[in-house]
């Protein structure tokens, strides 16, 4: 059976200290790691083999972030990123949580009732795959 | 009751898509001959800012029918220019431009980045060096 609905959205909310602050469309992830490798002598296979230092780095196609949060983003304060599947009954699924955000390469234009970025980029310290409960 | 900003947000990228969608769906002739009428500006760094029209399928057709191929340059630049420099009233007024200013425009034609490049859809603006003038 072909199950029509996403389990994973690309959306998500924009929490500023527990508050939200704004939506963000189109996100997509880009890890890093360092390798830990060594070897040991008569072997020329690694010894040991480790993922190192991490990076959690993110892009997406569009972030609105209300009024008053505005500056502060813009300004480099971090945020939580949370994303989640489409639907509205997200019980059971996976969550994604981007904590402690910034956004390090942004454009962006005033609206209304905040800013939008534009095809923006940014680093969190951690990421996060939970599920909804 | 309020909305909140992820909805205000949500809402707001679904309107703009939405539109794109229609802007980007519609066939428009009537749109497409007043482009076609647009005077158009290209900067070179030899002659300066040079305003022009885009060539009419017209134009082509006339433009097919000739075969030496310095008058066919001429009938280019012509075509091209007449639009937006009222001055020019016909061919043969080209033939009084200085040399090196029509080998410049015959360069500038030989590249089809300049005057014949096919718009592109695009979300992040025009080019820096090409910008729409104003609707004859």
């Amino acid at each position: 059976m072909v199950n029509t609905t996403p389990v994973i959205g690309r959306n998500g909310s924009i929490t500023i200290n527990g508050a939200e602050a704004g939506y963000i469309k189109g996100v997509t992830f880009d890890m890093d790691a360092d390798v830990i490798k060594d070897y040991k002598f008569t072997s020329d296979i690694p010894a040991v083999l480790e993922s190192g230092n991490k990076s959690f780095k993110f892009s997406f196609e569009k972030m609105f972030i209300d009024t008053t949060y505005a500056a502060q983003v813009l300004a480099g304060t971090k945020m939580t990123i949370l994303l989640g599947p489409a639907n509205s009954t997200p019980t059971g699924q996976p969550k994604y949580t981007l904590t402690n955000a910034i956004i390090l390469h942004h454009g962006w234009r005033d609206e209304q009732n905040g800013v939008v970025i534009e095809n923006g980029s940014g680093e969190a310290a951690a990421l996060t795959i939970g599920t909804y409960s | 009751m309020s909305k909140s900003p992820a909805e205000v947000g949500k809402e707001l990228f679904e309107k703009e898509e939405q539109k794109d969608r229609e802007v980007a769906k519609k066939f428009s002739p009537q749109k497409i001959l007043e482009d076609a009428k647009a005077i158009r500006v290209l900067n070179d760094p030899v002659l300066g800012e040079v305003k022009y029209t885009v060539l009419t399928t017209g134009d082509l057709l006339a433009m097919n029918k000739i075969t030496d191929e310095w008058e066919r340059a001429r009938s280019t630049i012509f075509r091209l220019l007449h639009k937006a420099y009222p001055e020019l009233k016909e061919e043969k007024d080209v033939d009084n431009f200085p040399g090196h200013v029509t080998t410049r425009l015959c360069e500038l034609i030989a590249d089809p980045e300049n005057f014949f490049q096919i718009p592109q859809a695009s979300t992040n603006g025009s080019q820096s060096t090409k910008k729409r003038k104003s609707s004859a």
